[in-house]
C-alpha cells in the first residue's frame, strides 16, 4: 500500500530536528491531528538547508522529509515549480516525473483523495514563505 | 473483497424500503407540496405530513412538540441557535451574551453553531458546576466518540433548570435509542435521518411548538410567507413551514417516513454485542489500545502508528472504520487522546465483520515495518 520510501522515511526521517536562527512555519491538518513546524534557511533566493518537527500520519511526514530532500538547494522559484507537480501528482493529474525527484514516493496519494491534505502539508510552507 | 462497513456512527447504510420510498417519490409522484392543488401535490403534502407525524411518534413527543425539517443536525442545530438569538427583527429570546452551556463531549456541530453567535458559551467538564445561570444549555444525546448514552445527565440538568431552553444533539440517539422527548422534557432535539438508514440529506429539530414561535427563520423565501407586499412587512405562515423555507427534499422525507418505518430498537442488542466483541478481541491485540467502548462503538489506537494510517491499512483489507478527531476536538484533546479510530456497528454487521476488523488491526504495526 505506501512505497517503501515512504515508510522508511516516516520512520526514520532524515530532515527532522529543529533548527537555530531560522523562524519555524507553524503548519497544521486539523481533521487529522497533523502539526509541523518547517524550517527554511534561504539564502539569495535559495533553499540551502531545511528541517522539520512535528506530529502527523505517515504521509504527512514522510511528505514532509521528502519535501525538504526535494527542494534543498533548489531556487524558491524552482521549488514552487516542484510544489505545482507534487500538487498534480497527489491529486492524480498528469505531472513532470523528472521535476520532483524523492517526493515521488508520494505518487501512491493520487488513489487516496482523503490524504491529499496531509501529502500537501509541508508543502504549503512555500506560499508561506516570508 | 467482502467488504467489513464499520462507519455506522458516520452513516448508515441505507434501508432498501428507505431508498424505495425515495425513488418512488419521484417516480409516481414528484410534485412540489403545500400549494398545489392537483392529486399528485396532495400526495406529497400528506406524505411530508406523514413524515412529521412519524418523527413526532418516534421520540414520542406530545402535541406541544412539532418538527422543522432540515437538511440534518448540523443544519438543525445551527437553525434553533441562530433563531433564537434576541434581535430587533422581533424573533429571538436569547441574549448575545446569555450564557450558553454545551458539554465537553459536544461534536463540532454543537459546538461551532453555539460559539458563532454568542459571546458566553461555556464548554463544559462538569456539568453540575457550570450550569448554574444558564440560559440555554445544549448536549450530547449520545457520544460519536464513546458511544456513551447520556440520557440521564440531560435529565438531572433539566430537573437542576426547569426554565432553561434544554436542547440535544440527537445525531447518534435518534433512531438508536427509544427515549421520550416529553418525558425528558428538552425543548428541542436535533437529528439526522440518514444515522439511522433514511437518506442523506434530511433531518430535522424536533421542537416545543412554543418555542418555534420564536425562531428566526434560518431562510427567507418560498412558502414560508403568506403575503408580501411592495413595501412593508412580510406575513409569515404558520411554525413549521415558516421555518422551512423552499422547496422540501420530498424525496428524501418519503425515505425518512419508510426508514422509521422499518426501526427496530431491540435489534441494537446484536449489534451492541459485536461492538462488545470487537473490543474484547481488540483488547488482546500487542500494541493495541482499547480506549473507549460503550453501546455501538469501539475507539482504539496502534501504538507508534497515526490512526489515519491504521485507517488506511484497513480500507486495504476491506475494512471501513473512521480516524481522526472524529469532530470532537476538543473532547479528544480534553481526554489527552488526540486522534483515534473508530469502529461503529450496526444490526446488519455480523461476527465474520469483528474478524475482520481484527485480522486487519493485527496486520497493522507489521505492515508499517514496526514488527
Amino acid at each position: 500500500m505506501y512505497d517503501e520510501e515512504l515508510l522508511e522515511r516516516s520512520m526514520h526521517p532524515e530532515f527532522r530536528g529543529e533548527m537555530d536562527g531560522v523562524e519555524p512555519i507553524l503548519l497544521f491538518n486539523a481533521s487529522c491531528g497533523d502539526e509541523l513546524k518547517v524550517y527554511l534557511k534561504v539564502s539569495r533566493g535559495v533553499v540551502v538547508d531545511g528541517k522539520f518537527t512535528g506530529k502527523g500520519c505517515a504521509i504527512a511526514l514522510a511528505s514532509a522529509d521528502t519535501f525538504i530532500a526535494s527542494i534543498k538547494g533548489k531556487t524558491i522559484e524552482e521549488a514552487r515549480e516542484m510544489s505545482e507537480e507534487f500538487s498534480k501528482m497527489v491529486i492524480g493529474e498528469k505531472y513532470s516525473v523528472d521535476k520532483l525527484g524523492k517526493a515521488r514516493c508520494l505518487s501512491c496519494v493520487s488513489r487516496m483523495p482523503a490524504r491529499v491534505k496531509c501529502a500537501k502539508l509541508a508543502w504549503e510552507s512555500l506560499d508561506k514563505l516570508a | 473483497m467482502r467488504e467489513a462497513y464499520l462507519d455506522n456512527a458516520a452513516t448508515m447504510k441505507k434501508h432498501l424500503d428507505a431508498i424505495n420510498s425515495e425513488a418512488d417519490f419521484y417516480r409516481k409522484i414528484n410534485a412540489n407540496p403545500l400549494r398545489g392543488l392537483y392529486k399528485k401535490s396532495v400526495q406529497a403534502t400528506t406524505g411530508v405530513n406523514e413524515a412529521r407525524e412519524a418523527v413526532l411518534k418516534l421520540v414520542h413527543a406530545d402535541k406541544s412538540y412539532t418538527v422543522i425539517f432540515s437538511r440534518g443536525t448540523t443544519e438543525a442545530i445551527n437553525m434553533v441557535a441562530n433563531g433564537l438569538l434576541l434581535r430587533d427583527d422581533g424573533f429571538g429570546v436569547v441574549n448575545r451574551d446569555a450564557k450558553v452551556v454545551i458539554d465537553i463531549e459536544s461534536h463540532h456541530s454543537n459546538i461551532l453553531p453555539w460559539k458563532q453567535r454568542y459571546s458566553k458559551v461555556l464548554i463544559s467538564k462538569d456539568l453540575n458546576k457550570d450550569i448554574r445561570g444558564a440560559k440555554v444549555v445544549s448536549l450530547t444525546g449520545v457520544s460519536n466518540v464513546t458511544g456513551q448514552n447520556f440520557l440521564k445527565r440531560i435529565r438531572e440538568v433539566r430537573r437542576t433548570l426547569p426554565k432553561a431552553i434544554l436542547g440535544v444533539d440527537g445525531a447518534q440517539m435518534v433512531g438508536h435509542v427509544d427515549f421520550d422527548i416529553t418525558r425528558l422534557g428538552a425543548d428541542f432535539v436535533a437529528f439526522s435521518g440518514h444515522k439511522f438508514g433514511a437518506p442523506m440529506g434530511i433531518g430535522g429539530l424536533v421542537i416545543k411548538r412554543e418555542l418555534a414561535e420564536k425562531l428566526r427563520p434560518f431562510n427567507y423565501g418560498g412558502e414560508m410567507v403568506d403575503a408580501v407586499s411592495l413595501d412593508g412587512e412580510p406575513t409569515y405562515s404558520a411554525i413549521p413551514e415558516r421555518l422551512e423555507a423552499g422547496t422540501l427534499s420530498v424525496g428524501a422525507i418519503f425515505g425518512l417516513s419508510a426508514a422509521i418505518k422499518v426501526l427496530d430498537f431491540d435489534k441494537n442488542e446484536h449489534a451492541e454485542r459485536l461492538a462488545k466483541m470487537a473490543a474484547t478481541e481488540l483488547r488482546k491485540i500487542r500494541g493495541v489500545k482499547v480506549l473507549v467502548s460503550n453501546g455501538l462503538i469501539v475507539t482504539f489506537q496502534v501504538k507508534d502508528v497515526h490512526p489515519h494510517d491504521v485507517a488506511q491499512i484497513l480500507a486495504d483489507d476491506g475494512v471501513c472504520v473512521r480516524a481522526g478527531y472524529l469532530c470532537a476536538q476538543p473532547y479528544l484533546e480534553y481526554k489527552g487522546w488526540g486522534p483515534v479510530v473508530r469502529a461503529s456497528f450496526s444490526n446488519y454487521n455480523d461476527k465474520s465483520d469483528v474478524k475482520a476488523l481484527v485480522k486487519a488491526v493485527s496486520k497493522v504495526r507489521k505492515k508499517m515495518g514496526l514488527e
